[in-house]
C-alpha cells in the first residue's frame, strides 16, 4: 500500500490551528461587544409584571404596587450550594427605571412568583430627562397653560409635541445665554488679574473696579434672564404615575429630553428609535453621573489626546531614528540607546503616568506656571499648567509610544535602497539634504504605520491617563471656537476612563453594565477610524514612493 | 587645448580597515576621452572609480596613501569641498536610481539642491540633458510623471541626464550597462560616444567588448594593482603584459 504523507505537514497544521484560534478569540471578542454594545439601543417591549401582594414593591410615594411596569433583561438560575440535582430555580431580571421612586432601577423576581401580562400597556411612556432618571410612566394628564390633555384624547401627542417644542426652544436660548455668561467670565477673569497686578504695585485701579462692576451687572441680567427662560421652560406639566396602582408625581415637561412609547412601535419605528438612540449616545453629553446621556465628549477627547500625541511623537521618534540610523557610529554607546529604547517599550504604562505626574506636571507645569502665569496664579490661586491636563496627557502617551516609532522609522529608513543615498550624495547633495529630500519621503509609509501602532496604543491607554489629566466628567470640550481653540491645559475624558468609570465607579452598576458594552464598542469604533485614516495616507504614499517596503 | 593629464592617480594605496585594496596606483587620464577599467571582479576597480568622486567616504574605516589630482587639485587636500567635487565629478551608478519624484524632478535634484530654482532655466535644462541622454523624445509628454514607471534602460538614461543636468567635468560610470539587455546597452554606448565631445568618462566595465567598443583608453587591474594602462587598440590586439593577454582572451578571470 502507498501511503502519500508529507513529512512536516502535520506541523503546518499546527501553525495554522494557532492562526484560527487567534482569528476565532477576536471575532468572538469583537462580535460580544457589537451585540452586547448594539443590544442597549433596540428598543424593547415594556410589560406588566404582575406579583403576589407580599412581594409588592412600595415607592417613595408611599404606595406599594403589585402589578408594575418593567423592561425584562436576563434570566439566572439561581444555583443552591449542595443542592445541585434539583432543577434550580430561575430569576427573572426587570428594569423598572424610575430610580428616585423605587430606590433603584432593577428587580429581581422568581419566575414561579410571577405572571407576565399578555396585554401590553400601549399607554406606557419612557421619558429621558435632564435631571433624575429615565421614568417608565403611564400619563395621566397633561397640564398645558391651565388647560389639561387626557392621554386618551386625541390632542394629547401633539400638544405634548408643542409642549416639548417650546422647551427646546427655551433651552437654545438658555445655552446662548450660558455661552454670552461663558465669555463674560473670561473678560471678568483678566479684568480681576489687571487688577490684582495694579493693586500689588499700588497702582490706580479705578478703572478695572469700574469694568467688573459693569460685567459683574451685565452677569446679573444674563443670570437673571436664565432664570426667567427656567421658569418659562418649566411652565408646563405631565402628570404621570410609575403603575396603574403606583405613586403619580408631576414631571415637569421642561425636564423632558425625549419620551416615546415603546409598546406602540412598529418594527420599522423600532429601528428608527434604534439609529436614533446610537446617534443620541454618540452626540449628547453624560448625565447623571455618566449612568445617562451619551458619550460625547469622551470621543472628542480621545481623538483630540490621541492626534496630539502623534505630533510629538512622531516628531521626536523620527529624529531620534535619523541619527540613530543615519549618523550614529556602530559603538558601544549607540548599541546600549537602542537596548534603552526597546526596553521602553516595555515598562508599564502606569509607570509613564506616574512619570508624567512627577516630571511633567510637578517639575516643567509648576515651573511654567511660576514663570509665565505667576500672576494668575497669585491672583486666582487656580494653576494653569501645573495640574493635569491635555498636553501632559499626550506628552506621558507620546513618551510611552516613542519606540514604537523609532523601531518602525528605523526599519523603514534600512529599506531604503543605499543606490538612493549614492545617488543623491553623487548628485551633490549633503547628507542632510540626501535624508531630507530622498530618504525621508521614501521612508514616509513605514513612518506612518510606526505612527499607527503608536495611535493603536495610545489610545487604548487609561492607566497613566488617571494621573495626568483625564476626569469623569467635562463641561466644556478641549477644543472650540474661542482662541486658542485646543485647550492644552483642559482636563478632559477619555473613553477608556469612561468605560472604567462606568463599570467600577457607578452608583448603579446594574444600569452601567450595557453601557460599558457600548462604551467599549465605540472605543474600538474611535480606535479604528484613527488607524484607517492612517492606513488610507499610508497607501496614498506607497503609491507614490513605490521603494519603500513598508 | 585638451589637457591629458585632468586627472593624475598618484602612487594610490587604498584599504578598508586593514584590507588593503589598491596598490600604488599610477595614470594619468586625459581629459574628454572614455577611459574604460577593466579585470575580474574585485579587483579594485570599482574602488578606485568610486575614489574619484570620494564617494568612498560614505565607508567606514577607510584610509588611502598617494593622492589623486583633478586640474592639478588635489581632492583630499584639507580645503577640498566635496559637495563641490562631486558636482564637478558626476557618477552613474550599477543600477540605475532614480528617485521616487517625477522625471523632471529628477533631472533637476542636482540644481535645486544648489538653490537653482528659476523655472525657465530649469526648464532649459532639463530639455538639453535628456536630449543629450537621448531620452528627450520618449518621455517629453510625461515629464511629470514618476520616473519609477520608466524601463530599465530608460531610468538609467535618466540618471545619466540627471548626471549631466549638474553640468560635470567628468563623468564616472560603475557598470551601467550590467543590468540592462543589449538593445538598452547599445544606445547608452552610442550616448557615451556622444558624452564624449563634452565630458571625459571613466567607465567600469565587465564587458570587454564594450571596452573595446567604447573606450580611448584601457586599463586593466588585478589583484589592487594596475597592470596594464594603454590605447585600447594596443590592449585588445597587442597587449604587451602577459596577464592582460590571459585576460582578454577568457583564459582567466
Amino acid at each position: 500500500m502507498n501511503k502519500q504523507t508529507t513529512v512536516g505537514e502535520s506541523r503546518v497544521w499546527i501553525t495554522a490551528l494557532g492562526l484560527a484560534l487567534g482569528l476565532a478569540m477576536t471575532i468572538i471578542i469583537l462580535g460580544l461587544i457589537t451585540f452586547y454594545g448594539m443590544r442597549v439601543f433596540w428598543p424593547k417591549n415594556v410589560v406588566t409584571v404582575s406579583v403576589p401582594q407580599e412581594l409588592a414593591i412600595q415607592d417613595t410615594g408611599g404606595k406599594s404596587s403589585n402589578r408594575y411596569l418593567g423592561i425584562e433583561m436576563k434570566r439566572v438560575e439561581k444555583k443552591v450550594p449542595g443542592k445541585s440535582e434539583e432543577k434550580a430555580p430561575v430569576s427573572v431580571q426587570f428594569y423598572t427605571a424610575n430610580r428616585h421612586a423605587y430606590g433603584g432601577s432593577f428587580v429581581f423576581v422568581l419566575e414561579e412568583q410571577l405572571t407576565i401580562e399578555n396585554e401590553l400597556n400601549k399607554n406606557v411612556m419612557l421619558i429621558e430627562r435632564e435631571t433624575d432618571s429615565r421614568a417608565m410612566v403611564l400619563p395621566v394628564k397633561l397640564i398645558i397653560d391651565d388647560k389639561e390633555y387626557l392621554p386618551e384624547s386625541p390632542e394629547f401627542n401633539s400638544a405634548l409635541e408643542k409642549a416639548l417644542d417650546y422647551v427646546n426652544d427655551k433651552r437654545d436660548q438658555g445655552r446662548d445665554i450660558q455661552d454670552e455668561l461663558h465669555d463674560l467670565d473670561i473678560e471678568l477673569k483678566d479684568y480681576q488679574l489687571d487688577l490684582f497686578v495694579k493693586k500689588r504695585d499700588g497702582l490706580d485701579t479705578s478703572l478695572e473696579e469700574k469694568e467688573i462692576a459693569r460685567i459683574q451687572k451685565l452677569a446679573d441680567e444674563y443670570s437673571a434672564a436664565k432664570n426667567k427662560l427656567l421658569e418659562e421652560q418649566n411652565k408646563d406639566t405631565l402628570v404621570v404615575k410609575i403603575s396603574e396602582s403606583g405613586m403619580s408625581y408631576d414631571l415637569s415637561v421642561g425636564n423632558i429630553i425625549r419620551y416615546n412609547f415603546p409598546n406602540r412601535l412598529s418594527t420599522g419605528g423600532k429601528f428608527a428609535l434604534f439609529c436614533d438612540n446610537i446617534w443620541e449616545y454618540v452626540s449628547s453629553w453624560p448625565r447623571e453621573a455618566n449612568t445617562e446621556g451619551g458619550i460625547f465628549p469622551a470621543i472628542i477627547g480621545t481623538l483630540v489626546m490621541t492626534l496630539i500625541m502623534c505630533i510629538p511623537v512622531t516628531f521626536f521618534g523620527v529624529i531620534a531614528a535619523i541619527y540613530l540610523h543615519e549618523y550614529a557610529k556602530d559603538n558601544l554607546l549607540t548599541r546600549a540607546v537602542r537596548i534603552a529604547i526597546n526596553n521602553l517599550a516595555g515598562v508599564p504604562s502606569i509607570v509613564f503616568g506616574a512619570f508624567g505626574l512627577g516630571f511633567l506636571i510637578y517639575t516643567v507645569g509648576v515651573g511654567i506656571d511660576d514663570f509665565f502665569f505667576s500672576d494668575w496664579k497669585a491672583a486666582t490661586n487656580e494653576p494653569v499648567f501645573g495640574t493635569g491636563g491635555l498636553i501632559w496627557a499626550s506628552l506621558t502617551l507620546a513618551l510611552m509610544t516613542l519606540p514604537v516609532v523609532i523601531v518602525s522609522t528605523e526599519e523603514a529608513l534600512a529599506s531604503v535602497p543605499n543606490g538612493l543615498r549614492e545617488g543623491a550624495m553623487g548628485c551633490g547633495a549633503t547628507k542632510w539634504q540626501s535624508i531630507w529630500t530622498i530618504i525621508l519621503p521614501s521612508s514616509m509609509p513605514g513612518i506612518i504605520t510606526g505612527m499607527i501602532l503608536a495611535m493603536a496604543r495610545g489610545a487604548g491607554e487609561v492607566a497613566p491617563l488617571m494621573l495626568v489629566g483625564v476626569i469623569k466628567v467635562v463641561h466644556a470640550l478641549p477644543i472650540d471656537m474661542t482662541a486658542p481653540f485646543i485647550h492644552l491645559d483642559q482636563k478632559f475624558m477619555h473613553l477608556g476612563f469612561h468605560i472604567y468609570d462606568l463599570g467600577f465607579q457607578s452608583p448603579d452598576s446594574e444600569a452601567a453594565k450595557p453601557m460599558v458594552y457600548a462604551t467599549t464598542l465605540f472605543l474600538i469604533l474611535t480606535v479604528t477610524s484613527l488607524n484607517l485614516a492612517g492606513i488610507i495616507i499610508r497607501q496614498r504614499l506607497r503609491k507614490k514612493y513605490a521603494t519603500g517596503a513598508f | 587645448m585638451s589637457n591629458d593629464k585632468l586627472i593624475q592617480i598618484k602612487n594610490f594605496d587604498f584599504l578598508y580597515g586593514t584590507n588593503q585594496v589598491l596598490f600604488d596606483v599610477n595614470m594619468d587620464i586625459p581629459e574628454k576621452q572614455v577611459v574604460a577599467y577593466i579585470g575580474p571582479s574585485g579587483c579594485g576597480k570599482s574602488t578606485l572609480l568610486r575614489n574619484m568622486n570620494r564617494m568612498n567616504d560614505l565607508v567606514e574605516g577607510i584610509s588611502h596613501r598617494g593622492d589623486i589630482t583633478i586640474s592639478d587639485k588635489s581632492i583630499y587636500s584639507k580645503d577640498t569641498d566635496v559637495i563641490g567635487l562631486r558636482r564637478r565629478v558626476g557618477m552613474v551608478f550599477q543600477h540605475s536610481n532614480p528617485f521616487p519624484k517625477s522625471i523632471y524632478e529628477n533631472v533637476v535634484y542636482g540644481l535645486r539642491i544648489a538653490g537653482r530654482n528659476n523655472k525657465a532655466e530649469l526648464d532649459e535644462i532639463v530639455e538639453r540633458s535628456l536630449k543629450s541622454a537621448a531620452l528627450w523624445e520618449e518621455v517629453k509628454d510625461r515629464l511629470d510623471k514618476n520616473a519609477l514607471g520608466l524601463s530599465g534602460g530608460q531610468k538609467q538614461r535618466l540618471c545619466i541626464a540627471r548626471t549631466i543636468a549638474c553640468q560635470p567635468e567628468i563623468i564616472l560610470m560603475d557598470e551601467p550597462c550590467s543590468a540592462l539587455d543589449p538593445l538598452a546597452t547599445t544606445k547608452i554606448e552610442e550616448l557615451i560616444h556622444e558624452l564624449k565631445k563634452d565630458f571625459t568618462i571613466v567607465i567600469v566595465t565587465h564587458n570587454m567588448h564594450q571596452a573595446a567598443r567604447v573606450s580611448d583608453k584601457t586599463a586593466f587591474f588585478y589583484m589592487g594593482k594596475l597592470i596594464e594602462f594603454d590605447q585600447t587598440e594596443n590592449i585588445f590586439s597587442n597587449p604587451s603584459n602577459k596577464q592582460t593577454e590571459d585576460y582578454i582572451s577568457g583564459r582567466f578571470g
